[in-house]
């Protein structure tokens, strides 16, 4: 029996405790069938709540403890303040001792081989990440078929390496907010020499929809922080004419939060607190039409 | 309405019309389709369901839905999602019947395996039930007859849905009682990766398309089926008191000709939302791929006359049938016949064709006649290239087809389909297409406000043609092998050279 520990952890943001429980049950039975099939994990299962009030009570605390096995510690963390997911996700694995971290969303449902699929990827010699296949929308991203080996992974669902999570000083939380700190993460992490890999057999079910028309339907918040993101990543992974040409087509042709989007990097850029480029030889960050690498499909937004 | 009344009225009705007018030949029809089934089913599942209904009696609470999933225990990583699916549903007021059908012992072993990987609450939903013999149809009606729900559909073990799958039906069924429950549907291109042992998996490869959302109309329905089974709920009495049963003589289409028997029944309460997807496997088998295409012409013609062979009721309604519904982006008109003429109209903006970019629309005309008829949006007039897929099957063939466009000054030109580039086969005044997505290409250099294609299609393809497409074919993969390409070019060159300077 292979035995390894693991730290698992969400940020949460007013979700309903009902929908954590489901998650913390599917958690818990993964766990359990990755034993039975020889990978014995332990470890810890983490929430940090950025919500202004507290989502869990304490009796949900206890029953949360009460639905994982013996092996698996529960914590919930109250931030006290909305830290977005790169800030939020960093101070989660800051003083975890496990050799893995599973970081993913809250409303992620592990199917019962998850876990043990994506431990099974890790074996892989230099891979850092394994991503997880997004159900009933999977991500358009492409991989390498054989090998399994992409370009960035969406931390929906993702298994990490503490160390490498470490060397590379997690996620870039001064930079990025809520979008595009997977795309930077991955890009770091590639950077430094290793693998990330996708398995397809580690099916999470996320529930995501599209409109009749078969086209995604974002929030204002989710447009605006994407926009910024967007801006953000470009200038950090040296793609300067990305940067102007993004900053453009939003200031003359985009909506609201587009144009929102713009200013704050304008205003960025004035204060100086823009991130210093790096991979300037451009061999790791590449942005192809308006995605971060190639796409097997792209799925046409409103 | 009181007894007395309905059999008064009963009476009076059948004074009135005799078996030689439409409503008596109708009600005569009601009749028989209530009772062409009664011997199978008391002979196979009268005592299953009155077990059922045993131990229903017993239950506590009354189940909404019955989810029957067909299986062959094939599909272990499809099992595993189709589950997890239902893990994810917002309203867990369900069961399911897993129907493994002719699961051969290590199929039976690994489905047992994944059954006992499911959470506790999602074991106690499952019932494992094994049938050897039959038909597709045969485990739906063992699931019927052991369904506990109100309400009853079917989903394969490659299908997905969304987590409002069992919620978009419950809902429905307080404004739809008794009717059948239809939700929307979208389809999209998956293949399954078999590269290496550790690597398999599956992956989509086209973007879901919004190809089963529109809502049902009985007239199109006659023609081809356009509601994937899991897009239904029936309602169980249908089984259980009309004993309308799935007709198990059926390979194949055994859902669209159950549809077509209940549908004008009960009537059809449908529900705009999309809550599942469709995979179309361009590389696993699946029922379009097991069965030859003899089977499917047959079957589909079977149906045809069974439907052709009875007076229909028609809904209210029903001349609604070329209503556009604000928001949809596909045009509810007439479209008919099988291979489904559903075509899509890619944009090349100057970094090739890809999901970004197209429209769809449906066949206007009556098969075997066609017309897909595209407004192109601004945004794509100037595109470099067109390209228009017909419809997502292979192995038809199109006649006398042409492409009319419309360019934005109101001026028209048209030009044969066999002028385009195409990865089909040109052979007497035809175009063949032997495989999947039929694909017509060409250049543009003005802007293009609508574009037509019309002619016939046809699956009927001579015998000749099929030897010459497919020697033609494997002559092109030949020339196309680099060794071949790089002698035959250098040959090319040299002959060229040597012309060009004694010229």
């Amino acid at each position: 029996m292979e035995e390894v520990t693991l730290q698992i952890q969400s940020v949460i943001y007013q979700n309903k405790a009902s929908d954590l429980k489901k998650a913390v049950m599917q958690a818990a039975n993964a766990v359990r069938v990755a034993k039975e099939y020889g990978i014995c994990i332990s470890g810890s299962m983490v929430y940090g709540d950025a919500s202004a009030q507290a989502v869990l009570t304490e009796e949900e605390v206890a029953d949360i403890q009460g639905m994982l096995p013996k092996e698996f510690r529960f914590s919930y963390r109250v931030f006290g303040m909305n830290t977005g997911t790169a800030k939020g996700h960093n101070l989660l694995a800051q003083h975890s001792s496990a050799a893995y971290l599973l970081i993913m969303n809250p409303d992620i449902l592990m199917s019962p081989s998850c876990l043990y699929e994506l431990f099974r990827s890790m074996k892989q010699k230099d891979t850092a990440m394994a991503e997880a296949r997004q159900t009933p929308l999977e991500h358009a991203k492409a991989y390498e078929e054989k090998t399994g080996e992409t370009q960035w992974a969406s931390t929906a669902c993702v298994l990490i390496r503490t160390s490498v999570f470490r060397s590379v000083h997690g996620f870039d939380a001064d930079t990025f907010f809520m979008y595009c700190d997977d795309v930077d993460f991955s890009w770091r992490v590639r950077l430094a020499g290793y693998k990330i890999l996708y398995q397809p057999r580690a099916v999470v079910y996320h529930a995501k929809h599209l409109s009749i028309g078969a086209k995604w339907l974002p929030t204002c918040a989710e447009r605006y922080y994407s926009a910024e993101a967007a801006l953000l990543l470009s200038y950090k992974w040296s793609d300067f004419n990305r940067t102007r040409k993004l900053l453009k087509q939003y200031e003359a042709c985009g909506g609201e939060d587009e144009k929102k989007a713009a200013a704050q990097f304008r205003k960025r850029q004035k204060e100086k607190r823009l991130p210093h480029p790096i991979d300037k030889n451009r061999k790791i960050g590449k942005f192809i039409g308006d995605e971060y690498g190639e796409m097997r499909f792209q799925i046409s937004g409103h | 309405m009181d007894k007395l009344e309905n059999t008064q009225l009963q009476e009076r009705f059948a004074r009135l019309f005799s078996g030689y007018t439409i409503a008596g030949q109708y009600a005569r029809y009601v009749e028989m389709l209530t009772k062409a089934q009664e011997a199978q089913f008391f002979e196979k599942y009268e005592k299953l369901v009155n077990e059922t209904k045993a131990q229903d009696s017993k239950a506590e609470n009354e189940i909404f839905l019955s989810i029957i999933i067909r299986t062959q225990g094939k599909r272990a990583d499809g099992l595993r999602e189709a589950l997890l699916c239902l893990e994810a549903q917002t309203d867990q007021d369900f069961e399911v019947i897993l129907a493994a059908h002719k699961a051969k012992p290590h199929n039976l072993k690994q489905i047992k395996a994944i059954l006992k990987e499911q959470t506790a609450a999602m074991r106690k939903k499952i019932r494992l039930i094994q049938i050897e013999e039959g038909t597709r149809a045969v485990p739906i009606n063992y699931g019927f007859a052991y369904a506990r729900g109100r309400y009853v559909s079917v989903y394969d073990d490659d299908d997905i849905l969304f987590a409002d799958y069992v919620e978009a039906f419950h809902q429905a069924a307080e404004f739809g009682e008794g009717k059948l429950l239809h939700a929307y549907v979208f389809s999209q291109k998956w293949k399954e990766n078999v590269k290496s042992k550790d690597q398999t998996g599956y992956c989509a490869v086209g973007a879901p398309k919004p190809q089963y959302c529109q809502n049902f109309h009985l007239i199109r329905q006659l023609e081809k089926n356009l509601c994937p089974l899991m897009s239904i709920a029936f309602p169980r009495y249908l089984f259980d008191e009309c004993r309308i049963m799935f007709d198990e003589s059926l390979d194949v289409m055994e859902d669209w000709e159950y549809i077509m028997r209940t549908a004008p029944l009960c009537g059809v309460y449908d529900i705009e939302e999309v809550t599942s997807i469709y995979r179309h496997w361009m590389n696993a088998e699946n029922s379009a791929s097991i069965h030859g295409q003899d089977t499917w012409d047959k079957v589909y013609a079977q149906i045809r006359s069974r439907i052709n062979g009875h007076p229909l009721l028609l809904p209210d309604g029903f001349l609604n049938i070329n209503k556009k519904k604000a928001g949809q982006e596909q045009a509810c008109c007439f479209s008919a016949g099988y291979p489904r003429m559903e075509g899509i109209l890619f944009f090349d903006l100057g970094e090739g064709f890809s999901d970004a970019h197209y429209v769809s629309t449906g066949n206007t005309l009556l098969l075997p006649e066609f017309e897909l008829k595209f407004s192109v949006p601004r945004e794509y007039r100037h595109a470099a290239r067109f390209r228009i897929d017909p419809c997502e099957y292979g192995g038809i063939l199109l006649r006398d087809s042409k492409i009319i466009l419309k360019y934005e000054d109101g001026t028209r030109k048209a030009f044969l389909a066999s002028k385009c580039e195409h990865n089909g086969y040109y052979a007497d005044g035809a175009l063949y297409f032997m495989h999947y997505d039929p694909m017509l290409v060409w250049k543009n250099t003005y802007a293009v406000s609508e574009i037509t294609i019309r002619g016939y299609v046809s699956m009927e393809i001579p015998e000749h043609l099929f030897k010459n497409a497919a020697e033609h074919e494997k002559r092109q993969q030949f020339a196309r092998g680099s060794v071949w390409r790089r002698i035959c070019g250098s040959i090319w060159r040299r002959i060229r050279r040597t012309v060009s300077k004694r010229s």
